[in-house]
């Protein structure tokens, strides 16, 4: 007599009797080199297959939404930087946002320019650098990480140059930007965009057809579309399950309505890994047209809005929301009259991606696992929080 | 026991006991270096003469890295985890170096030194030095398992079982690909194998050899655990694999053990495929041989670098389809090709020829060139259609799908 | 002479490995003891110039039944290998009479002049007379052999095939 039980669509644990195997529990993490920070993974090994899988994180808990409802509106930009330490600009935006809407602030359209040439630049080295550890899970040495990165290092110069830090740029601020650009920057940011198609060719040219990289990637980790609308999936997580859905064409927040840009998505026919990896690729492109859009079409004038001194809201709740580059950003405020928020709340995007971390795995080989939380897109910053 | 004897092997072993891990020293350096070139970076470039004050000024290209790198390993902490076999903790590393260098010396280096010693201390010599070969190598899986087993450590043991699968199943089209060699010389002997290629008589210029050296090749990444085969020491899934658990100069010992396999794997490769010693000029002055041996060894080992810069990392799954699927296969396919292919050239003549002699290199010298063409031809014709046949055959079935845009 | 003392090494540590092997508690220790047991009955091998059955010996018994016997353990229930069971069976007797049985039966051509069949030729141990003869004279029985093992590997796979089979893809969950 056997008994079998089915633990994935096309993998089932025979238990025989008499030949009863024990399955190989793994915790990987909190410190293994390819969760991608302090993350863990408590696995249940049959061979190599995973036949179990629970994430744990918590571990770099920094009571951020609590730290926020004890400061002032203001106060917390600083610490937004912190939650994807990858992309603080739209981390800023998504709250700068949520608090225009408290009080009606008028964003001057430089301002509004700059902001968005900011989040596709974020958007940028995002990508690029999650196509650069994608790979390295794949076990490449970090050839295309280093590569990639040489094109971050680029873009953080802009930054840098903008806001006077690299990665915590703190450069948002109700109704506007906390200063503006320096002198010559347009010109500098009109030259890394030129250039970066470059080596997006040399990168695509590389990596999409790869042999090892599609028979890696295919056919690995599949989101179904139901499931991803379901869990709440979203950014080109969901669009590479098939669905055509992105905020900054929903929303039309700021001022993406004047610019053409079209959104990759998949007909959702597979939704593995290499349509992640593709969504993203081909995103990077989309974000070249607006910057060269934003480039071309930015005026002069003033940067930061008519925004009082002492931000004090009357009693509201608004929800402000961005597409950031790991997808849906969010800020739930509740304001009470005084200068503090009730409450504050994240939607983080990289924590409900993760939830679907399971369900893709069951099935798979142990290394798969590791490329799909690759393929996720998660900064435990903002996991944890 | 005679001095004399003594004397010869020690003549025969103690140099191979010195070059190689100085060539080892210099290979990390190289790698580094390469590595780092591919990547964008620049590598080690401080290290001069370490220990001495013109370090800093004198720096070299970074030469010195590998003797500072030697110096903080000997001084590093030897952690051995709470729960592990000590003693296998401890026998696994030098169980990893001995037969790596064990198997040196079925090299047929012909070094200056060696001709004045009698035949019997010269391991290559042996009647059956290249299947001593392969079965020494087989040992490596024994310390790897016991380095994965001892540090009872979950990665370990996954990586120590991935190892021993992976070397077991990357054997056999290594050892099928060396057959044909043994097909064309008629001899197991590694000196009888090099001379038989002397001057540019190598075995990778004949259409089977071609075939063979590159399963060779590959198979031989996978059994020295070299990347896209590097599962076993995968980083990015099991840490370090069997070495997780090691520090200090153990794991310098593993490290060196890699190494030295590798140069033997590659050393094997140059004597069957790459005519050994042959190269220009070897006629004139004999000593360049040894100068062409390691040359060719080092441009083997340059490609090792390379893939290993460029490649991602197979799977579990596909890396044994890869072997039992494709490989395998093909290298039964080769020895086909070659049989058949010694016959239509011998047509029944196999008896007039000195069998002292390799008979395929005979037949292929004496026969009409355009049937050599066409044996070139064809041979690689039908191994190609195979290749392509058998890639079809355990290639994934894929959806299809496809990118769309909205406005 | 330096044969000699080479002969008394390697059964001095051949007898050991046995010993060992069949004392130790500890699975995984056995085992290695039993394979540097075959890596000294290896070298007495090359001490009598049979440089192939020399080597088959590591490739075979090392590499291959040594690695079998580790993932057989590895299979069973006692992975760590410390035994506390005893060690002794109750037919242990038996098991010793047979033992000394069969080492009376090896030891006596030893010490009396037992009539054993005439050498007529003294056996010529290299690999290319060995090649010939499986090549010419016992062609056959190489071929029946390599039958045989192809049967049993084939065999293997599909018994290993019918213990797990993955579901065809779109079949119902």
């Amino acid at each position: 007599m056997s008994s079998a039980t089915a633990i994935a669509p096309n993998y089932e644990l025979i238990q025989q009797d008499g030949l009863e195997t024990s399955l190989l529990e793994v915790s990987m993490g909190p410190h293994h080199p390819s969760t991608h920070g302090v993350f863990r993974m408590d696995v249940k090994l049959d061979g190599e297959t995973v036949v179990d899988l629970q994430p744990v994180f918590g571990y770099l808990h920094r009571n951020h939404e609590k730290l926020a409802e004890n400061m002032s509106y203001l106060g917390s930009m600083p610490f937004t930087d912190r939650l994807d330490y990858f992309n603080s600009m739209t981390n800023n935006w998504a709250y700068a946002l949520a608090a225009e809407k408290l009080v009606e602030i008028e964003v001057p359209e430089r301002a509004d320019y700059l902001r968005v040439i900011m989040a596709e630049l974020t958007r940028l080295v995002n990508h690029v650098s999650l196509v650069g550890f994608f790979i390295n899970d794949l076990g490449a040495l970090g050839t295309p990480l280093l590569y990639a990165f040489r094109e971050r290092e680029k873009i953080l110069d802009l930054f840098e140059q903008a806001s006077g830090a690299r990665m915590m740029c703190n450069y948002f601020r109700f109704g506007g930007l906390r200063n503006d650009v320096p002198e010559g920057w347009l010109d500098r940011a009109r030259d890394v965009v030129d250039h970066f198609p470059v080596f997006l060719d040399e990168y695509e040219q590389l990596l999409c057809e790869n042999e090892i990289i599609l028979s890696r990637t295919q056919g690995v980790g599949c989101l179904s579309r139901d499931l991803a609308i379901s869990a709440g999936i979203t950014g080109p997580m969901l669009r590479a399950s098939g669905v055509n859905y992105d905020i900054r064409k929903v929303d039309k927040y700021s001022i993406y309505d004047r610019f053409q840009f079209r959104v990759p998505y998949t007909d959702g026919n597979v939704g593995d890994c290499y349509d992640r990896f593709m969504v993203r690729m081909l995103e990077m492109r989309e974000s070249i047209r607006i910057l060269k859009q934003a480039l071309d079409g930015i005026g002069d004038g003033p940067v930061l809005g008519n925004a009082p001194k002492v931000f004090k809201p009357k009693p509201a709740e608004v929800y402000g929301r961005v597409e950031a580059p790991k997808g849906e950003l969010g800020f739930y405020l509740i304001a009470d009259g005084t200068p503090k928020p009730y409450r504050y709340r994240v939607r983080p995007p990289s924590l409900i991606n993760l939830t679907v971390l399971r369900d893709m795995c069951l099935g798979q080989k142990v290394a798969d696992a590791v490329i799909i939380l690759g393929s996720i897109d998660i900064v435990l910053g903002e996991v944890d929080r | 026991m005679s001095l004399e004897l003594i004397r010869d092997i020690l003549v025969a072993t103690v140099p191979l006991l010195l070059i190689f891990p100085t060539l080892f020293a210099f290979t990390t350096w190289l790698e580094r270096k390469a590595l780092a070139r591919i990547q964008n970076r620049i590598g080690p470039n401080k290290v001069g003469v370490p220990l001495t004050r013109y370090g800093g000024r004198f720096s070299l290209f970074g030469l010195g890295q590998p003797m500072a790198d030697g110096i903080k390993m000997l001084f590093k902490e030897n952690i051995v985890p709470r729960d592990a076999d000590r003693l296998f903790h401890l026998l696994a590393p030098i169980l990893a170096l001995i037969p790596a260098m064990l198997v040196l010396c079925f090299l047929p280096i012909d070094f200056p030194w060696i001709n004045n010693i009698q035949d019997s201390v010269k391991a290559f010599m042996l009647d059956g030095a290249v299947i001593f070969f392969f079965a020494i190598t087989g040992l490596n899986t024994l310390a790897v398992f016991m380095a994965g087993w001892a540090s009872r450590n979950k990665y370990s043991l996954l990586g120590g079982m991935r190892a021993i699968a992976q070397m077991v199943s990357y054997e056999i089209p290594l050892v099928l690909s060396a057959v044909i060699v043994v097909m064309m010389v008629g001899s197991l002997n590694a000196a009888e194998i090099a001379n038989a290629q002397a001057g540019w008589n190598w075995f990778i210029f004949t259409p089977w050899g071609l075939a063979a050296f590159i399963i060779f090749f590959i198979a031989a990444l996978a059994e020295t655990n070299r990347s896209p085969f590097d599962l076993p020491e995968a980083e990015s899934e099991i840490i370090a694999g069997y070495f997780t658990e090691y520090s200090g100069f153990k794991f310098a010992l593993f490290f060196l053990g890699e190494y030295i396999a590798m140069f033997a794997i590659s050393g094997l490769a140059v004597t069957l495929f790459l005519g050994g010693g042959a190269g220009p000029g070897v006629a004139a002055l004999p000593w360049l041989s040894v100068i062409w041996f390691l040359v060719k060894i080092f441009a083997l080992i340059a490609v090792m670098i390379w893939l290993r810069g460029t490649l991602p990392r197979l799977r579990v799954d596909q890396l044994m389809g890869f072997a039992w699927k494709f490989l395998l296969p093909l290298s039964i396919l080769n020895i086909f090709i070659a049989g058949s292919a010694l016959h239509l050239l011998a047509g029944g003549r196999l008896a007039g020829l000195d069998e002292k002699q390799p008979i395929l290199r005979q037949l292929m010298e004496g026969a009409n060139p355009l049937v050599v063409a066409g044996l070139w031809i064809g041979a690689l014709l039908i191994l190609y259609v195979a290749a392509n046949g058998l890639n079809q055959l355990s290639r994934a079935k894929v959806r299809p799908r496809e990118y769309k845009y909205a406005e | 002479m330096s044969e000699q003392i080479a002969f008394w090494i390697l059964s001095a540590i051949a007898v050991l490995g046995a010993l060992v092997a069949v004392r130790k508690r500890n699975l995984i220790h056995g085992v290695f003891a039993l394979m540097i047991f075959f890596a000294a009955l290896s070298g007495l091998f090359l001490l009598l110039l049979a440089e192939f059955i020399a080597a088959v010996q590591i490739l075979v018994y090392i590499g291959a039944v040594g690695i079998l016997l580790l993932f057989a353990i590895m299979l069973t229930e006692r992975v760590a290998g410390d035994d506390g069971r005893r060690m002794t069976s109750r037919g242990w007797f038996w098991g010793l009479v047979v033992a000394a049985a069969v080492f009376v039966v090896l030891l006596l051509p030893a010490i009396q002049q037992w009539p054993t069949p005439e050498v007529t030729q003294a056996p010529d141990p290299s690999v290319e007379e060995l090649g010939h003869k499986l090549m010419n004279p016992y062609v056959m029985t190489l071929e029946v052999l390599a039958l045989l093992l192809t049967a049993a590997l084939i065999g293997a796979v599909t018994a290993a095939q019918g213990m797990r089979k993955p579901k065809e893809e779109g079949s119902p969950e």
